[in-house]
């Protein structure tokens, strides 16, 4: 006998035989597990046959069990299609655990602090095995997520489910595309990089606008007047405490709700005012074991390969260059999803546009459901709903539009040119000059004049450029102008572009094309490219803009009456010309031309 | 139509799409793994690359002045593209030569002693006198006849290129270099690598070298009080130690150096000749009211002195900016009252002081400069600068240093 107070294995070998023994202790370690299931019944549910014995054995871990109580034991089969879910609330929660478990395997490497946070990017790029992998699949999993969360919203608007019984649960959905916002938002600080300190700079100081209590939001938010090591502090709190726990408490909320009202059936398969979600007719319910959960676990690999997949070849995590309060990059913008808002300010006056609102937005949507007592879910009935909606998307997009830099920035057309040559990697471009490979970037003096704009093109061109410079004395004032920038040159001599080097000949003849086209500003202009050797892998490359001055109103040239603009002469008549450069450095192991 | 169909209805097929998708997941991850040790090489060459185009952009900005716009060093501050500073030792291939001739000369001194004296050869045991005729015979296959004549020759002709190479690299030695020391490393004991050599000079500056520097190297970090960032400090530094990146350093490369590191030597500090208070020097602060009347008596026999002579300010701004190094305290009024408007604050302000009551403007000067300690102004610290000038300058150069700090003359940036 054993000393154990109940049969142990071996009274069983010996009572029934090891064969018995062990089929019936799997059939109990399996019934443990599922909660009520045994090895028959999940047999059975795999093969898809019917529910072997009464009451049904399906339905047990839905009650019993600790992971599926919160499952509905069965669905409408109305609902399992892709209409009308299109599996976006599914997905949705897909991404709140995505993103949890991915970072929380990035938070081991991070310290949320400027001295080091950029040079734990940096140990996660280069030091950290599948490190730019994890990046990469948290920082798209973010943006796949506010997405996701939106066309859930807009699918549940269009087909009607917010209304009775599930106002509230509407209500949770949009604190929950609130909470994606800002999480999405707080995580974009993190790298400290200049693309996450100027997109949030731009963002966080929407909360200076705030009425009344402005000044002291902006302090709480960022931690002091400028963004730095505290405002970095706050953000990754929020980030990866204050907002998870927000939006898994809300999560629960929503996802309690969505059960206990049931799922809402297609508008077309209800009158209006009508409910019968949680009246699911026997011969129409698909138990969540095995049918429900099966396709969930396909889902789940389905999406998890393809997020792989897009990881591994078409999407990288971008990392600018470190972050410098002192240099702001040409071109800033908010991240995406409030470019709306970036755009809405550029409309006027910031505490409105920036704060009222998109706050009245947000209140709406939140009330939505309480103001909207139509009872019909079908698309006819619901007209005015339509055309509102229609509207706001629209506006939606024409603000996110207004927002991007493109709109409504002026900036002067040298800054933009010499920036399209010269400006580092981000959002995957990079200026001109920068892919051109390390050996095409040959050493010497070179015009667009070979290539467009002035008489002669060609050598001649570079020959009839050479002879101006000297006869003008636009050559000192060239030298002159490179010492200012710490390029010392005795004397300088323009040159053809090497034949053999076709990279560096296409990126002037662009460089030409660009000043071409601002021919009515930069008037009667010629851009250089010098490249000097400065240590042995490394070229320095300096551009340089001279252009005739016209006059300029408000940002725009003056044209007379035939359409040109009107040049601007010193006292002695002669036409004031004005420089404009900019250098970069290019080490052969950069990499940006691979 | 039916969207209803776009899902697959049967199970099998689905658990069997979802398999697929899991272990094709696992695959594409375990792909990943494999190139993970490139990919993680590849973004470190590449980030280290990148980070050496910043350096060069602050080295063209902060640096250059000084080290120059190659490197090559000026009066300022000593060449960094520098063989000295990379330890290139251009003598080490033929002392290795000399050194192995040498030793080829004392074997064979050795062994024809050993075969000459008899008692020697006795003790030898057959293997052992065997091994010995071997050698000499391996030496005299080598060397013919008379071994001894040809190897001594070759060590000549390795002394004299030796000798010939330090001629060739006379115009560096005479801006200070020394081919027999060529390692700066070592020349200052560093431990460490290059790297924090370059590093810690960047973060923490060289205060001290203002005894054989005109100015001292800042320190150039925030943590020290400087305008970059560590990040800024490291691309600088990788910028430095790219000139020592897989190079075959060349003469040229030795002669291009304009400016060679100094060591700091023990002593540097100049005594002149015909010191002008070298008994008022090393007066500590608390010490200054018990000696109160030698100060007096040195400062009044001091101003009498160069009451007679005509100090030439140029020559007191150089010393100022240059050997005495005062301008690098006296810039910012941080450590120490600015240079600027110096003449009028010791008017307006300083002798205003009733504690100055019935000093001349040129007393006060010439009293803080021998004796700093006699006065210490309010907020600054006592004990801080350097008391031995006393002894570092004679009559004629305290009066050019005088009218130097008299031309100071502008408003007092201090003065509200």
């Amino acid at each position: 006998m054993s000393v154990l107070p109940f049969p142990s294995f071996l009274d069983d070998v010996k009572e029934k035989g090891l064969r018995k023994a062990v089929f019936e202790g799997a059939d109990e370690v399996v019934e443990r597990l599922t909660a009520g299931l045994n090895v028959q019944d999940v047999r059975d549910a795999l093969r898809g046959e019917d529910p072997s014995r009464r009451p049904n054995p399906r339905l047990q871990p839905h009650a019993d069990g600790f992971w599926l109580h919160m499952r509905p034991s069965y669905y409408n089969r109305q609902v399992t299609g892709l209409y009308p879910s299109f599996r976006l609330g599914w997905l949705s929660t897909y991404f709140v655990f995505f993103e949890t478990i991915t970072g929380i395997i990035l938070m081991f490497w991070y310290t949320p602090s400027p001295e080091i946070a950029y040079g734990n990017m940096l140990s996660m790029l280069n030091n950290v095995p599948f490190g730019q992998f994890t990046r990469d699949l948290h920082r798209l999993g973010a943006e796949a997520m506010v997405l996701i969360v939106f066309l859930h919203m807009l699918r549940t608007f269009y087909t009607g489910s917010y209304k009775k019984p599930r106002q509230f649960t509407w209500f949770t959905g949009v604190l929950l595309l609130i909470f994606t916002g800002f999480l999405s938002f707080t995580g974009y600080l993190l790298p400290w990089d200049q693309l996450a300190l100027w997109a949030v700079t731009i963002g966080a100081s929407m909360a200076e606008a705030t009425p009344l209590v402005g000044e002291q939001v902006n302090l709480l938010v960022r931690g002091g007047p400028e963004m730095g090591a505290n405002g970095l502090l706050r953000f990754y709190m929020a980030h990866v405490l204050l907002l998870p726990v927000l939006l898994f408490i809300f999560t629960g909320v929503h996802y309690y709700k969505v059960v206990i009202h049931g799922h809402s059936l297609p508008p077309r398969e209800e009158n209006p005012g009508e409910d019968t979600a949680k009246r699911v007719p026997l011969d129409r319910r698909v138990y969540f074991i095995p049918d429900i959960l099966t396709s969930e676990l396909m889902w789940f690999g389905v999406t998890s390969f393809i997020l792989i997949v897009l990881c591994i070849w078409f999407y990288h995590a971008p990392l600018e260059s470190h972050a410098d309060p002192q240099v702001t990059p040409l071109g800033t913008t908010a991240p995406w999803y409030f470019l709306w808002i970036q755009g809405a300010l550029k409309l006027g006056d910031k505490t409105f546009w920036g704060v009222i609102f998109p706050g009245i937005l947000l209140g709406f949507l939140m009330v939505v459901p309480y103001i909207d007592l139509n009872p019909a879910r079908r698309f006819a009935q619901r007209r005015l709903a339509f055309s509102i909606s229609f509207l706001m998307l629209t506006a939606l997009v024409v603000t996110s539009y207004m927002g991007l830099a493109e709109f409504g920035v002026a900036t002067a057309p040298d800054q933009e040119i010499l920036n399209e040559m010269t400006f580092e990697p981000a959002h995957n471009h990079m200026g001109l000059l920068r892919p051109v490979s390390f050996d095409q970037l040959a050493t010497g003096a070179f015009t667009t004049r070979e290539f467009a704009g002035g008489a002669e093109h060609g050598p001649a061109g570079v020959a009839a450029f050479n002879d101006m410079l000297q006869q003008s004395g636009e050559m000192e004032h060239l030298l002159d102008h490179l010492e200012i920038q710490f390029l010392s040159l005795p004397t300088l001599r323009f040159t053809p572009v090497p034949a053999n080097a076709p990279e560096l000949i296409h990126v002037l003849e662009e460089f030409a094309h660009l000043l071409e086209a601002e021919q009515v500003e930069l008037l009667d202009s010629w851009g250089v490219v010098i490249i000097t050797p400065n240590q042995g892998n490394l070229k320095r490359l300096d551009v340089v803009i001279n252009w005739q001055e016209v006059e300029i109103v408000g940002g725009k040239p003056v044209l007379d009456d035939s359409g040109n603009p009107i040049p601007v002469f010193n006292d002695d008549g002669t036409p004031v010309r004005r420089t404009s450069s900019k250098h970069i450095f290019i080490n052969e192991q950069s990499g940006y031309f691979n | 139509m039916d969207l209803q169909r776009l899902l697959i209805d049967r199970m099998e097929n689905r658990i069997l799409v979802g398999l697929t998708m899991v272990l094709a997941s696992m695959v594409l991850v375990g792909w990943v793994a494999i190139n993970e040790t490139g990919r993680m090489a590849s973004f470190q060459q590449q980030h280290l690359a990148r980070s050496i185009e910043k350096g060069a952009e602050l080295f063209s900005s902060s640096c250059a002045t000084c080290h120059g716009n190659a490197g090559e060093g000026s009066a300022r501050a000593p060449g960094l593209n520098n063989p000295q500073l990379f330890g290139h030792d251009y003598l080490a291939p033929l002392d290795t030569q000399i050194a192995a001739v040498e030793t080829r000369i004392a074997r064979f001194e050795t062994l024809t002693a050993t075969m000459v004296d008899e008692q020697a050869r006795s003790q030898l045991s057959e293997d052992e006198f065997a091994a010995v005729q071997a050698d000499l015979a391996a030496i005299i296959e080598r060397y013919g006849e008379d071994p001894l004549t040809s190897l001594n020759g070759e060590l000549a002709t390795l002394v004299t290129n030796r000798a010939n190479l330090v001629l060739q690299m006379q115009s560096a030695i005479d801006r200070g270099y020394d081919p027999e020391a060529p390692s700066r490393m070592n020349n200052v004991g560093w431990g460490s690598t290059l790297e924090t050599f370059v590093l810690t000079t960047l973060v923490s500056g060289r205060p001290v070298s203002t005894n054989y520097w005109p100015e001292p190297m800042a320190a150039w970090s925030q943590t020290a009080g400087g305008p970059l960032r560590d990040d800024q400090l490291q691309d600088l530094s990788n910028y430095v130690l790219n000139w020592g990146h897989e190079r075959n350093w060349t003469l040229e490369d030795l002669l291009r150096v304009q400016q060679f590191a100094k060591e700091p030597v023990e002593g540097a500090v100049q005594i002149v000749e015909n010191p002008v208070a070298a008994d008022i020097i090393d007066i500590q602060f608390a010490d200054v009211s018990g000696r109160r009347e030698e100060i007096d008596e040195v400062v009044a026999r001091a101003l009498g002195e160069i009451a007679e002579l005509t100090g030439d300010p140029n020559n007191g701004q150089s010393l100022y900016n240059g050997s005495l190094a005062c301008s690098a305290c006296h810039n910012l009024a941080t450590v120490a009252p600015p240079t600027e408007g110096t003449f009028t604050r010791v008017q307006d302000t300083r002798l205003a002081d009733p504690a100055l009551a019935g000093y001349s403007a040129e007393h006060y000067i010439v009293e803080s400069i021998l004796a700093p300690n006699a006065f210490v102004v309010e907020g600054y610290p006592a004990n801080n600068m350097p008391q031995n000038f006393g002894e570092r300058l004679d009559a004629q150069l305290l009066a050019d240093l005088v009218a130097y700090v008299s031309s100071q003359d502008g408003p007092d940036p201090l003065a509200n």
